[in-house]
């Protein structure tokens, strides 16, 4: 009920974006803008938590507070030691019901639900590394704005705090076509979710509870253009009013069905998730091994970065094995095509020649028909 | 009274909006009028359950 009520099928998500609109537009004023938005992004969770709104300000005042912690030398280390352990310890709260249950922790659930914690935890983590490496806290009122953005609370994007705290203080005034942009992404993406993606849902997803072979992998096919239609849709929903009341929120998907290898893919498909693994996981720990093994295994690093952070992706998701196996499989994906390119980059001499062999018609189908299948029945896994 | 010799007159038509414009208003409504028709059945998204 309260996770239905985050999401843009509910009334509270929808006068907060009438409100956020007509409050947000016509401000000229950067500091205005963004204690408003604020009170707009605090409002809807009031709207939804109510009572324990209470709870919410104690939490965000502790986050403060271990931020304040995190930029000081003499306590940074406890503080950020500290930080993660939280972090940790919730969103495993949040993941695992029956551990919160039996710990008598129940009532913190519908909470972390609420705030749809698996991306909060997401930008705590970029906000708290943003203010141990920079030594630089934000403000209460930016914290607020960050971590908590009314339109990209249910399922993201998840903003990256550098992209956030890159964004104009005042946008530019939209003019008609502006608008109608936002509007027509607005519309898109309801259309995708509320007619196409449920028309397929209708039609064709049984569970894979078909009969036969070409039965479930047609289902199969299915259920992953339902998936892209079913999440691209909160996606353009989220950019168009990004784009309406003139808050940065970043793409998420571009076209991800022409991905020609599982690389290309990730640069296509969750774009803010692959972005925010790649920036947090993959590079600390690939420059980390690289260094340790002073360069001397070329594919190793990349390997194992890859197979650490695609498994804790699955894990993000939902701590599972389904999902610990479909982040694997991913993982699989991610580490031949990296030693394919480099094997294909020896053999056709540079990174041109990789190119070019990219280039051939036929090479592209086959490349993209094959990534396409690769993921599809990396679904089966979870669907 | 002085008489403006640069201004438009205040009953000259304004620019249309071109037809592409109205075209666009039209697919949304669409859009809308499509969504809800559907939309009763409510519902979440896949990926708010994370």
């Amino acid at each position: 009920m309260l996770e239905q009520s985050l999401s843009p099928t509910s009334a509270s998500f929808w006068a907060t974006f009438f409100l956020a609109v007509i409050a947000l537009a016509p401000l000229r004023s950067g500091p205005v803008r963004r204690y408003v938005f604020a009170g707009v992004n605090f409002l809807f969770l009031t709207l939804l938590l109510r009572g324990q709104v209470a709870v919410l300000i104690v939490g965000l005042a502790g986050t403060w507070g271990l931020l304040q912690l995190v930029t000081r030398p003499a306590t940074r280390k406890f503080a950020a030691g500290a930080a993660g352990l939280l972090a940790a310890a919730l969103f495993g709260l949040h993941k695992m019901p029956e551990v919160s249950a039996s710990l008598s922790l129940g009532m913190v659930n519908p909470l972390l639900a609420v705030l749809g914690f698996s991306y909060v935890a997401l930008r705590l983590v970029e906000v708290f590394r943003a203010a141990y490496e920079d030594e630089v806290c934000p403000g209460p009122v930016d914290l607020i704005n960050y971590l908590l953005p009314f339109h990209m609370l249910a399922a993201g994007p998840i903003q990256s705090w550098r992209e956030f705290r890159q964004q104009l203080d005042v946008p530019a005034p939209l003019d008609t076509e502006g608008v109608l942009n936002a509007i027509e992404r607005i519309a898109f993406g309801l259309f995708k979710k509320f007619v196409l993606a449920y028309s397929i849902q209708r039609l064709f997803l049984t569970g894979f509870g078909g009969e036969g072979f070409w039965v479930n992998f047609l289902e199969m096919q299915f259920f992953f253009l339902w998936l892209f239609l079913d999440f691209s849709a909160y996606s353009d929903i989220a950019v168009g009013i990004g784009r309406l009341i003139g808050v940065a929120t970043p793409e998420n998907f571009n076209r991800p069905y022409l991905a020609r290898n599982m690389i290309d893919f990730w640069d296509r498909w969750h774009i803010s998730l692959s972005l925010w693994i790649r920036h947090n996981i993959f590079i600390p720990l690939q420059l980390a091994l690289v260094r340790k093994t002073e360069n001397r295994y070329q594919l190793v690093p990349a390997t194992l970065a890859f197979t650490v952070a695609f498994v804790l992706c699955g894990l993000w998701h939902d701590i599972s094995l389904p999902y610990l196996a479909w982040g694997a499989m991913h993982a699989v994906g991610l580490v031949v095509t990296n030693a394919y390119r480099y094997a294909l980059t020896r053999k056709l001499g540079g990174r041109k020649g990789v190119a070019a062999y990219m280039q051939r018609p036929v090479i592209r189908v086959i490349a993209t028909l094959l990534t396409y299948e690769y993921v599809a029945f990396s679904l089966l896994l979870i669907g | 009274m002085p008489i403006s010799t640069t201004s438009a007159p205040a009953d000259a038509p304004r620019d249309p909006l071109p037809a592409r414009f109205w075209l666009r208003v039209t697919w949304v409504t669409i859009e809308l009028l499509l969504v809800s028709f559907f939309y009763a059945e409510g519902g979440t998204f896949f990926y708010q359950g994370f």
